[in-house]
């Protein structure tokens, strides 16, 4: 498999996994304090809720494939690579779970995923 | 507590959970040393270090803290609200490194850690939840 494939790959599952962990906990109910009864409770519907286990499962798929991708080629090209699943997440979260984005969390999105770029990069 | 409030105040906790764990793990990491062959029983006895090494273990125990905690703020916060946010994970982590272990920033590293601050100045300024922009909250 080439390494972009296996990119793809690394960002599909980041960004699906961060979507399915969101739907679940939204369903498990807002940690509304940090009691030991909430989190108790809460944390209980999470663990059992099919999408937390879905989007768990599809990040250590995720990082599974990175440390596969980074026996391959270097860190400073893989990493920067896998930024660009920030942006994906965003265009997901925004018609998937249907999240107002706004024109600045846009501009500041895109800001964000340059600067992790840069960082690893280097 | 605010909605507001509570977002920001699990951000600070899960970023700071985030960078300790790092500098754990890596402090750690550091003294367990790297595997003498990348074989199965190389990779195998240090695993079996590090698992004795109680700043590995801390570290360790310190992201599981900053995974429940970014669990904890996706169940009333947006997704592409907390992620941008919890970026700044990457500037403390660096900050951290320079700072505490003596590592080098190199200028375009620098140049990284000015951008995503920018990006999270600008993302906080936006509300953390579209459901609160919807319908007000009880």
């Amino acid at each position: 498999m080439t390494t972009a494939l296996l990119v793809g790959l690394i960002v599909v599952c980041f960004s699906f996994g961060d979507i399915a962990l969101t739907r679940g906990m939204k369903q498990a109910g807002e940690v509304s304090s940090l009691r030991l009864a909430v989190l108790d409770e809460v944390g209980g519907r999470a663990i059992r809720s099919p999408f937390v286990l879905l989007g768990g499962a599809l990040q250590i798929v995720a990082f599974v494939t990175y440390l596969v991708a980074l026996s391959r080629r270097d860190l400073s090209y893989v990493f920067p690579l896998t930024a660009t699943s920030d942006i994906v997440t965003t265009v997901a979260a925004r018609y998937m779970l249907h999240e107002r984005v706004t024109p600045m969390r846009w501009a500041g999105v895109v800001i964000v995923s340059l600067g992790i770029a840069l960082i690893s990069a280097s | 507590m605010r909605r507001d409030l509570k977002t920001l105040v699990i951000l600070a906790l899960a970023i700071l959970a985030n960078g300790a764990g790092n500098l754990s793990l890596s402090y750690g990491m550091k003294s367990v040393g790297p595997p003498e062959a990348w074989t199965l029983p190389g990779l195998w006895d240090v695993v079996g270090t590090a698992l004795s090494s109680a700043p590995v273990i801390a570290g360790g125990l310190l992201l599981l803290m900053f995974f429940a905690l970014f669990l904890s703020l996706l169940s009333w916060a947006d997704l592409s609200y907390v992620l941008p946010m919890i970026s700044t994970c990457f500037v403390v982590s660096a900050l951290l490194g320079y700072l505490v272990l003596g590592e080098r920033i190199s200028l375009v590293r620098w140049a990284g850690i000015a951008l995503v601050s920018i990006g999270v100045l600008l993302v906080g300024r936006t509300g953390s939840s579209s459901d609160a922009a919807k319908s007000p909250a009880p």
